[in-house]
């Protein structure tokens, strides 16, 4: 029994900045429910027919435009509309601090409600269980939930018990010993592993090994006289061992887990209505544990002053339960009542019931933009911003089902979305709620109709057992990557290579400001350095092996990776990046970014970017990179794409081979709108367009908040620049369409400028010029001639003293032999001119 | 005068001729850069080098100091260059009647404009320069403005680019700007202390360090050394030698007694600060944009060397003087850092800790000595400058005007002082001494008359404005300070009396310059062509309503989210990282409404290395139709009328 009290907590909402439901007058709102009643269940895997009569479409269309007026506040209001967290969703996980014992924070933390208003914090690195508390849950401090820079969510309510950082599951004898290296990422899984977490209604079933021995664990709380008490109802599955009628299910490796830790008190083991029970004593105020239903070696003991559940060897198979209160002597004469009752846990295998029944049903808008040749449109596929639940929606991660018609998409506000409907015409969008509660999630892909997102928790695998559009089963895939409490060690995006390896990027915590990644104190709370701060990660196809791929990065918002397994990534402008580049990923070069964990050998093994692009006008913050996989989509197949999350930008990025091995490269935008920021894009697997997804949360001038648009390839001609290759003494662009003569030879319509970047400790760099670095800003080159090829497709420039430079700038205003004007312009990166030694610009 | 002295004074005052160059006064930072502004007015010409095709002239004043008041006609010619060929349409505002002509081809024609834009006819610009004419007639009477404007297919309504105007030398503009200079060093010397001349230039009434009290501020051994030879100890100070000859030391000597006995009533407790910590100060202020600290290598022409400070300053003197620079010296170039008593201890801690040491050499007690000391100073014209309680000042000279033009290559503007001359010697360069004589030959008439854009480039240069703005980071660049801010509030801010700090996270500060913050205010805004009091900009009728909508468009939620990096008076900002904004509750009253929606519409064409994104595309339309129907001038009208609220602005949602 987990529940005795299942009415809802009374005070919520409380803690919520403010009361923040559904703000739809009320009569919307019952209509609008109505409306939704009549929308079958959307099962993954089945499609989501729509039953809403257009007549209905309309309507529901017209309600969330009145929404969005509705919800506009008047003067003076409290500021925040968006549920930040959900009274009605069992959980949140996030980095989060409890009140004692000092220091007392769950990395990578799962904060439960167990009913009765109260909580409890479940770190999913150490198994520990970390702390209790009734009267509230957690409040909404940090990145995602008030946008804090700096801080955590931290426990609301009075505290109850709590057990200190460190290891929840130990080994007999040896106490809860820390055996990692750094205090971050998981134990050692022979200890004890995280293997996720089930969902049902309000009730959560924690899943984890201990010594080889599976273990399931339902938090929960009782309600009597006495006040609130915190239940851990355990079942053990030890694994079948034996031979034929002989085989057992028995704990083959004792193993603890910690309970409670009191320090300062006075302690007693007694048995109380039968039932083994710890009282610590402090004061007035009494700390007492009991178990229910023990089975023979199960037994509570008391070392020092931790209470600590013993698991012998030989232990059976089944559930029992540990019931744990805190209160004033006066009432702990009731404490017995409040451990009554059998151990049970809800049967979380067969799939919880449906708890987000609307579905958001939107229409898409085609031609939200078109490039001049008329060659690319956008077309958007309308975000459910407004939403029943008043979830904010920032997308941060998407992929395609295998039937194309339907899409999942993760929020950076920690939801799953699926859309439906994805079609020519996006008349029919159906949007509707799959995950809640992660942890940041900003990656996101689909492998055999299985969602995965990577978080600051790790990789994550979701099941759903009854198939009702829902997870049930939130299973760690691989959590080896280490989180501190950081606000800026995101975790960015989430690629798969044919191979079925996972790729995923973090970025390093930052100092207060933003600049240097330190200790505690110089971070300001920000975090410390862990060795997987500013690393990319590879992580096997069946989840188990985890390395780190590549090292120096500072905050790569997106990676791409190319089938064969080629890796690329973006970067942030910051302390040791002077501008974004496009780091190109050989598993052996560092890619720039040192912190203090940085080996000392990686650094010299630095090697400089494909290209730069300049934070002005190209690109101030990164987005990820995707390869054009498809030929219906104009004539880049094969070639990368780079998306800008601070421009809202698409660039196709013209790579040049050096004779080193490596490449340098040029980018030229996709002149299209997008509805928010260009962050995350994914070839659709039919209809070969390409969907960008986004969000806007730091710098970017994205206009919206999200944005999910597709760029589809109209099939008109493409006119724009599509090769660009430094030559001696000059520069060659090939063109996808015949140029003019006249135009492309008049050097007038050709300009260009160069210059140089600082990568230093500083935050960013200035640009300065390549021939006199102490003078700032970017110099002209002079282009004294421009040649064009006999096709009419390649113009070969000549620069007066070409240099090897950092960027440089190209711009022209031409025409095609049609009389198309071309006006574009590009940046590139010159590492090399051929036939001159190779640079070491570094 | 012992010999290493001597060749140390003679490789100082070499060394300064051959390292300065001629400073002309001017607003542009690039000699090149800028347009050639000829003003005609009452048939007086002058000519000086205007950073762009802009003009405010108050009712009733002067265009330049050159010219007198009254009507004027003013042109600007030079090169404007484009890095592509393309075609440009120029804009202008314009008070008088204003033609612009480019590449000889007439393509705007306006006259007196009021607040609409006039709009010229779209010309073909070439890659690289194209020469630029612009005619501008000024109205018979009131105030002559003109601000003009450009814009092409990518760059929205923006003043040319400074960097995109050039001009040509020519003798005309050299011979002209070679007055200019003599004029400023005139002023800059304080020659009218002596030779008296009536004006209105605000710099005639520029002070000295005064000298009372100076006995307990000043080392009496240090005085006797620089009174001896200033220009020795400081290259380019205006303080003139006033004694040569083999009296010369002994006369100094007895000056300096006789002020080490001016105590005055101020006590100075040595301090003990922190030196480590002082160097760190000394860093993150940016002290060495004007200062060499010791053993910091050689002086730039625009730095004071600070190896002398233990010589110089009695113990504790020097924290006081870091503290209020200008109490003993109003129109004193070093600014006022507000520092705490701690901060200008650690400060100098670190400056002792590195300086040379003092000379501890005994100053003279004698009371003939003293005495001598004392009538020198009330005869040889110390207090034509300096300011001295109870003394007499003995020294007079001839007035300015009685000084004619031929004579000034003697007395004070000697090469070498004449034996037995008693005229101060002030170590002119060859090229200062005939902008001096250029000078005195002109009609002298520009003394009488003063314009704020004529004070701020002088004193911009001064002061060393670009040394910080522009070099460093953080630092908004000095050109991007023409027509930004509002006067009123750049007055209380560069005079200090502003408490509150715009970029609070910066670990430098804005010095105070009491003295000069009126005049470098109004010049920001006129040399712009704005006048330099902010003329009345009324709310529109739907204010109210535009200001909802701006504070929805300020806000995270389908807004552009201004409050991620600006904060709004108490509500912070959200997602502050790296690049904080400036708080937007004081906007209204910092910005100049022309320049904050050229900002909006497109920060980068102000500054490329702003953080703050563009929203705007390239028509100019707002990403947020929702709001005002992405109309992009009223987006940012609504913008406007949200900061109008100031202190009232209710947070943004």
């Amino acid at each position: 029994m987990s529940r005795e009290s299942p009415s809802r907590p009374r005070n919520s909402l409380q803690h919520l900045p403010r009361v923040c439901v559904w703000t739809l007058p009320e009569a919307l709102l019952i209509d609008f429910n109505d409306m939704q009643t009549s929308v079958r269940p959307h099962v993954p895997g089945r499609g989501a027919p729509s039953l809403l009569q257009p007549a209905r479409r309309i309507l529901a269309l017209a309600l969330l435009v009145g929404s969005a007026a509705a919800v506009t506040p008047a003067w003076g209001q409290a500021k925040e509309t968006y549920r930040l967290l959900q009274e009605d969703f069992p959980f949140q996980s996030a980095c989060i601090g409890a009140n004692f014992p000092s220091n007392n924070v769950a990395l990578k933390g799962y904060a439960i409600r167990v009913g009765n208003d109260a909580a409890m914090l479940f770190d999913s690195d150490t198994l520990r269980m970390a702390a209790g508390w009734t009267g509230g849950f957690i409040n909404t401090r940090g990145v995602v939930f008030d946008g804090n820079h700096g801080q955590h969510p931290q426990m609301v309510g009075d505290q109850k018990f709590g057990n200190p950082n460190g290891p929840g599951v130990g080994i007999p004898g040896t106490g809860f010993k820390d055996t990692r290296k750094e205090p971050f990422g998981p134990i050692d899984k022979s200890v004890a592993h995280w293997k996720g977490l089930y969902v049902d209604g309000n009730d959560v079933v924690l899943s984890y090994t201990a010594r080889g021995t599976q273990v399931f664990e339902q938090p929960g709380s009782v309600s009597g006289p006495g006040g609130v008490a915190f239940t851990r109802t355990f079942r053990l599955e030890p694994e079948k061992s034996g031979f034929l009628f002989f085989k057992s299910q028995k704990v083959k490796e004792p193993f603890v887990v910690l309970l409670a830790d009191v320090p300062g008190a006075s302690k007693q083991i007694t048995t109380e209505n039968g039932q083994p029970t710890i009282t610590f004593t402090a004061g007035d105020v009494v700390t007492k544990i009991a178990g229910t239903d023990l089975p023979k070696g199960v037994e509570l003991v008391v070392d020092g002053s931790q209470a600590i559940l013993s698991v012998g060897a030989g232990v059976k198979a089944g559930d029992f339960k540990v019931t744990l209160w805190s209160g004033p002597t006066a009432s702990a004469g009731s404490f017995a009542q409040l451990t009554q009752g059998a151990p049970k846990l809800v049967d979380f295998l067969k799939g919880g019931p449906k708890r987000w029944n609307e579905t958001v049903n939107l229409a898409g808008k085609l031609n939200t933009s078109a490039t001049p040749d008329g060659a690319y449109v956008t077309d958007s596929i309308t975000a459910p911003e407004k939403n029943p639940w008043n979830r904010r929606v920032r997308f941060g991660g998407m992929d395609f089902f295998a039937d194309g018609k339907r899409a999942a998409l993760c929020t950076h506000d920690g939801d799953i979305w699926i859309v439906s409907g994805i079609d020519e015409k996006l008349e029919n969008l159906v949007w509707s709620r799959y995950a809640s509660g992660l942890y940041e999630p900003l990656g996101l892909v689909i492998v055999k109709d299985q969602i995965y997102t990577s978080s600051r928790e790790g990789i994550t695998r979701f099941v759903d057992f009854n198939n009702d559009g829902e997870a049930d089963y939130y299973e760690n895939f691989n959590n080896d990557v280490m989180s501190t409490r950081g606000f800026h060690e995101f975790v960015f995006d989430l690629q798969r290579d044919a191979a079925g390896n996972f790729y995923f990027a973090k970025a390093n915590p930052v100092n207060g400001g933003g600049r240097g990644f330190g200790d505690e104190k110089a971070s300001r709370g920000n975090g410390v350095v862990c060795s997987h701060a500013g690393c990319l990660f590879r992580v096997s196809p069946d989840g188990q092996k985890f390395e780190i791929a590549a090292r120096g990065f500072r905050a790569p918002n997106g990676i791409g990776v190319r089938a064969d397994g080629q890796v690329t990534t973006g970067d942030n402008e910051g302390t040791w990046v002077p501008t974004s580049p496009i780091n190109w990923i050989d598993g052996k070069s560092f890619h720039g970014v040192i912190n203090v964990k940085t080996p000392p050998d990686a650094i010299e093994l630095y090697v400089p970017p494909i290209m730069w692009l300049s934070h002005a006008d190209f690109c101030n913050s990164n987005g990820g990179q995707v390869w054009v996989t498809s030929d219906k989509w104009g004539p880049y197949q094969n070639e990368l794409l780079y998306e800008s999350y601070g421009k809202s930008s698409l660039y196709l990025v013209m790579r040049q081979d050096l004779s080193n091995g490596r490449q340098q490269a040029a980018a030229v935008k996709f002149p299209l709108k997008f509805t928010s920021s260009v962050m995350r894009a994914r070839f659709h697997p039919y209809d070969g367009q390409l969907y960008v997804a986004g969000l806007s949360e730091w710098q970017s001038n994205a206009a919206r908040i999200t944005g999910f648009d597709r760029v589809r390839y109209t099939g008109k001609p493409v006119y724009s620049v599509n090769s660009v290759k430094v030559v001696p003494g000059g520069v060659q662009l090939g063109f996808s369409q015949p140029l003019d003569k006249a135009s492309a030879e008049d050097v007038q319509n050709w300009s260009g400028k160069r210059w140089n970047y600082i990568r230093s400790e500083n935050y960013g760099s200035p640009e300065i010029w390549v021939t006199n670095p102490d003078k700032k800003g970017r110099e002209n080159i002079n282009i004294t001639a421009a040649k064009l090829s006999p096709d009419g497709k390649s113009v070969t420039l000549t620069i007066e003293d070409l240099r090897v430079t950092m960027q440089q700038s190209l711009k022209w205003d031409l025409k095609a032999a049609d009389g198309t004007p071309i006006s574009q312009d590009i940046q590139q990166t010159i590492h090399e001119i051929p036939g001159q030694p190779l640079s070491s610009l570094k | 005068m012992h010999l290493p002295s001597f060749f140390r004074s003679l490789c100082l005052t070499l060394g300064w001729a051959v390292l300065v160059p001629a400073l002309p006064v001017s607003a542009v930072e690039d000699p090149a850069q800028g347009l050639v502004q000829t003003v005609t007015s009452g048939g007086v010409t002058d000519l000086s080098v205007s950073p762009n095709v802009w003009l405010f002239v108050p009712a009733g004043q002067p265009a330049t100091p050159f010219v007198p008041a009254g009507p004027f006609t003013a042109k600007w010619e030079g090169l404007v260059s484009a890095d592509l060929r393309g075609d440009f349409t120029f804009h202008a505002l314009v008070r008088g009647a204003l033609k612009v002509t480019v590449n000889g081809a007439l393509v705007l024609e306006a006259k007196d404009t009021g607040p609409e834009l006039a709009i010229g006819q779209s010309v073909r610009l070439n890659k690289g320069t194209n020469s630029l004419l612009v005619d501008f007639t000024s109205p018979p009477t009131g105030e002559a403005m003109v601000r003009l404007y450009w814009t092409n297919r990518e760059t929205p309504l923006n003043p040319i680019p400074l960097p995109q105007l050039s001009h040509a030398s020519s003798e005309a503009l050299t011979r002209s700007l070679l007055v200019h200079q003599g004029r400023d060093l005139l002023l800059e010397n304080r020659c009218v202390m002596c030779h008296s001349a009536a004006g209105s230039v605000p710099e005639l009434k520029m002070d000295a360090p005064t000298l009372n009290g100076i006995g307990a501020r000043r080392n009496a051994d240090w005085m006797a050394r620089w009174i001896q030879d200033p220009h020795a100890l400081r290259p380019g100070t205006p303080m003139p030698q006033l004694f040569t000859g083999a009296t010369a030391k002994a006369d100094s000597e007895a000056v300096a007694a006789y002020l080490a006995t001016l105590k005055g009533d101020a006590k100075y407790e040595p301090t003990s600060g922190d030196a480590a910590v002082g160097q760190a100060l000394f860093e993150k202020l940016h002290c060495v944009a004007c200062h060499v600290p010791p053993g910091g290598g050689e002086a730039k022409p625009h730095q004071i060397s600070q190896k002398q400070v233990k010589a110089k300053f009695t113990p504790g003197a020097l924290a006081a003087f870091l503290r209020r620079p200008e109490e003993h010296f109003k129109w004193i170039r070093m600014p006022n850092f507000k520092l705490t008593s701690e901060e200008a201890a650690n400060l100098a801690a670190y400056l002792d800790s590195v300086a040379d040491a003092a000379e501890a050499k005994p100053v003279s007690t004698d009371a003939a000595a003293i005495e001598q000391g004392k009538k020198l100073v009330s005869t040889v014209g110390c207090l034509n400058c300096h300011t001295l309680e109870g003394v007499k000042n003995e020294f007079t000279a001839k007035p300015l005007s009685d000084l004619v033009a031929a004579n000034w290559k003697s007395g004070c503007l000697a090469e070498t002082p004449a034996a037995g001359s008693k005229a101060p010697h002030y170590s002119f360069t060859a090229e200062q001494r005939s902008a001096l004589q250029a000078f005195a030959a002109s009609d002298r008439a520009s003394l009488g008359r003063s314009t704020s854009v004529d004070f701020l480039a002088r004193q911009s240069q001064h002061l060393n404005c670009r040394e910080c703005h522009g070099q460093f980071e953080g630092f908004p660049a000095w050109d991007h300070l023409y027509g930004k801010l509002k006067p009123e509030w750049a007055a209380r801010f560069i005079s200090g009396e502003e408490t509150w700090k715009p970029r609070p996270w910066a670990e430098f500060r804005m010095p105070a310059f009491p003295a000069y913050a009126q005049g470098l205010a109004e010049g920001l805004a006129t040399i712009a062509g704005l006048p330099p009091v902010t003329p009345p900009d009324p709310a529109p009728d739907n204010a109210a309503e535009l200001a909802e909508a701006g504070r929805k468009l300020s806000s995270a939620n389908g807004g552009f989210s201004c409050v991620s990096c600006h904060g709004v008076g108490e509500f912070g900002a959200t997602q502050v990282f790296e690049a904080p904004g400036i708080n937007l509750a004081h906007s209204f009253d910092r910005l100049q409404p022309d320049y904050f929606k050229r900002w909006l519409r497109a920060p980068t064409m102000i500054d490329p290395s702003s953080k703050m994104p563009v929203y705007f595309d390239e028509e100019g339309k707002s990403p947020l139709p929702d709001v005002l129907g992405g109309d992009g001038p009223k987006t940012i009208q609504a913008v406007w009328e949200y900061l109008r609220l100031k202190d009232k602005m209710p947070p943004p949602q």
